[in-house]
């Protein structure tokens, strides 16, 4: 039993070592795709990846300048075209994804400390820039009860002119490793008993909320 | 249509796929020698000519474009095929087989014995595992699970889909495809489940008749076909229409089996009667047929009317001979105005 415990341990930290940094990211960008929300953004993930892409461009251009065989250095440039590609998706999904929300993301804290302060930035010039235009194009002209942006008018109770992110959506995700019902939520676990590793799931997106954060499923 | 999720996000492009299926390691034979390779994604390398080593496609494939390397391959495509044909769940196939082997094929040719064996082999894998995948997807309802302590046995569904083995398998390409409909279809479902089930609540504790909680249920379904597309309101209705009935297949009490069905069916073609086409109505119209529960001493109803091409959709709704009286008093031109005298 304990040389059990031990050799999986062993697996996940060998697992944990080998994985690269742009696996991780991979995996993000696959997450974030997926999810109905924005997620978290990962910012000592990206910061590491920016600087590897730094020092893998310096090298390309030392090994031109060397005169190495042009068919390494085209190589690495592809490996670099890769990531960068992976980067410039995840920034780009979840610049779609504030876009698209722009107005909840800003009201509600928890989605904004998901953000990273770039985006932060962006999405408090967007929602000025945003407003400012409806102001001056539409809601100027409109009765006075009806000019406000995140209502209908001023009667309603709650802002209901905003998009929520629709958290029942359906998603396809696969477990990492054996789930059972402690690890989701206590007032879903009635509908959602377990989950096997590696099975290809369907299933509402919030009630696999819990385990994303945590690590232990990867939507595809 | 507020409340609708922007599903063209969350889909990812055949490319992208193929993007993922390129960083699975293959065995290659290079021709020359180099020194390790570090990447940002991985260390490989060195390479000694005529020793076999592992590399992702990407690189596999860029060394063999430029002569250097030959690839060694999988075999064993026949066994696979046999074996999917004569099971039912899928067989495990490497997840991104499909655009693994597309790629191997444009860029390797040569590299493959048989080729056109190969070829035709993965076509039919292909064809057969995406046909299991359809008819999955017309049989799933969720796995149901009784609530305790409930003596009207009403379902509470769980909308956990990893039935047994046969979603196990299901390749990259083929998840994708059925991604974004499956995903609204479930959605759909589960919405409109659960307002049943508040609206459930509600009525085992009035004690109301049945007949009026049926309504909301068809109107439900009805704002399906417009809002979620034909195929999900097909769905629907199907998953709906085990409803109508209990276990024993008699319908609800004075609610007589044809009415609700018949009702529904009208009621989808008005809504769509620009927009479907003769075949969308024909598959709408056999899962209906096929879902309905008869009582052992109703006779079945007749077989609807053959479609015959373009005139299929005109022939489905086509006038009987009962009606011609209608017709011939009324001076009724088209079936609009028949179903509207009929009343239903």
């Amino acid at each position: 039993m304990a040389t059990e415990e031990s050799t999986s341990v062993m697996d996940d930290y060998e697992t944990l070592i080998s994985t690269t940094d742009v696996e991780l990211l991979k995996r993000a960008w696959r997450n974030e795709k997926s999810a109905p929300e924005i997620l978290q953004f990962e910012a000592s993930l990206v910061q590491r990846i920016k600087e590897q892409i730094e020092l893998a461009e310096q090298n390309v251009e030392m090994f031109e300048a060397d005169n190495i065989d042009p068919l390494t250095v085209s190589l690495y440039q592809m490996d670099l075209d890769r990531t960068q590609f992976l980067l410039r998706s995840y920034l780009r999904v979840r610049l779609q994804k504030i876009e698209k929300y722009l107005f909840y993301i800003l009201k509600t804290d928890e989605s904004l400390n998901r953000l990273s302060r770039q985006e932060q930035m962006f999405a408090r010039r967007c929602t000025d820039d945003l407003g400012s235009h409806l102001d001056e194009t539409v809601l100027a002209k409109l009765p006075d009860n009806y000019q406000s942006i995140l209502k209908q008018s001023i009667t309603s109770e709650e802002d209901d002119m905003v998009p929520v992110p629709r958290l029942d959506t359906f998603v396809i995700c696969k477990a990492k490793q054996y789930l059972s019902g402690l690890d989701f939520e206590p007032e879903y676990s009635m509908e959602i008993t377990e989950m096997e590793r590696d099975l290809l799931t369907f299933v509402c997106y919030k009630f696999v909320k819990k385990p994303l954060e945590n690590g232990k499923i990867d939507l595809v | 249509m507020a409340g609708q999720s922007d599903s063209m996000m969350s889909l990812f492009s055949p490319e992208e796929i193929e993007f993922m299926a390129e960083d699975e390691l293959v065995e290659i034979v290079p021709n020359l020698r180099m020194d390790s390779l570090n990447f940002l994604c991985g260390d490989y390398g060195p390479f000694y000519p005529q020793l076999a080593a592992q590399v992702p496609l990407w690189l596999a494939l860029a060394l063999k474009k430029r002569g250097n390397a030959q690839l060694g391959l999988l075999n064993g495509c026949q066994l696979v095929l046999e074996a999917e044909r004569d099971f039912h769940a899928f067989q495990p196939l490497p997840f991104h087989y499909v655009e693994i082997s597309r790629l191997i094929f444009d860029h390797a040719r040569e590299d493959i014995p048989d080729m056109y064996m190969v070829r035709s082999l993965i076509e039919d894998i292909r064809d057969v595992r995406f046909h299991k995948v359809e008819t999955n997807l017309e049989k799933f309802t969720a796995s149901t699970v009784t609530a305790q302590g409930d003596t009207d046995n009403r379902d509470i569904l769980v909308y956990l889909l990893a039935l047994a083995n046969v979603w196990k398998n299901m390749s990259a390409m083929e998840v994708n495809i059925i991604r974004a409909f499956s995903g609204r279809a479930l959605q759909a479902f589960y919405k409109h489940d659960n307002e049943q089930q508040t609206s459930d609540t509600d009525r085992t504790l009035d004690k109301q008749p049945q007949i009026p909680t049926d309504r909301p249920k068809i109107e439900k379904c009805i704002s399906a076909v417009v809002n979620d597309g034909p195929a999900v309101s097909a769905m629907l209705i199907k998953h709906t229409n085990y409803k109508l009935y209990d276990g024993q297949g008699r319908g609800p009490p004075g609610c007589p089996t044809s009415t609700n069905r018949a009702y529904l069916l009208k009621s989808i073609q008005l809504a769509w009667n620009q927009n479907l086409g003769p075949g969308m109505w024909m598959g709408i119209e056999s899962i209906l047929n096929n879902s309905v529960i008869r009582s052992p001493d109703q006779p079945p109803p007749p077989p609807p009317p053959r479609a015959r091409g373009k005139q299929g959709f005109q022939r489905c709704s086509r006038v009987k001979a009962e009606d011609q009286e209608l017709v011939e008093k009324r001076g009724l031109r088209n079936d609009r105005d028949l179903s509207s005298a009929k009343h239903y």
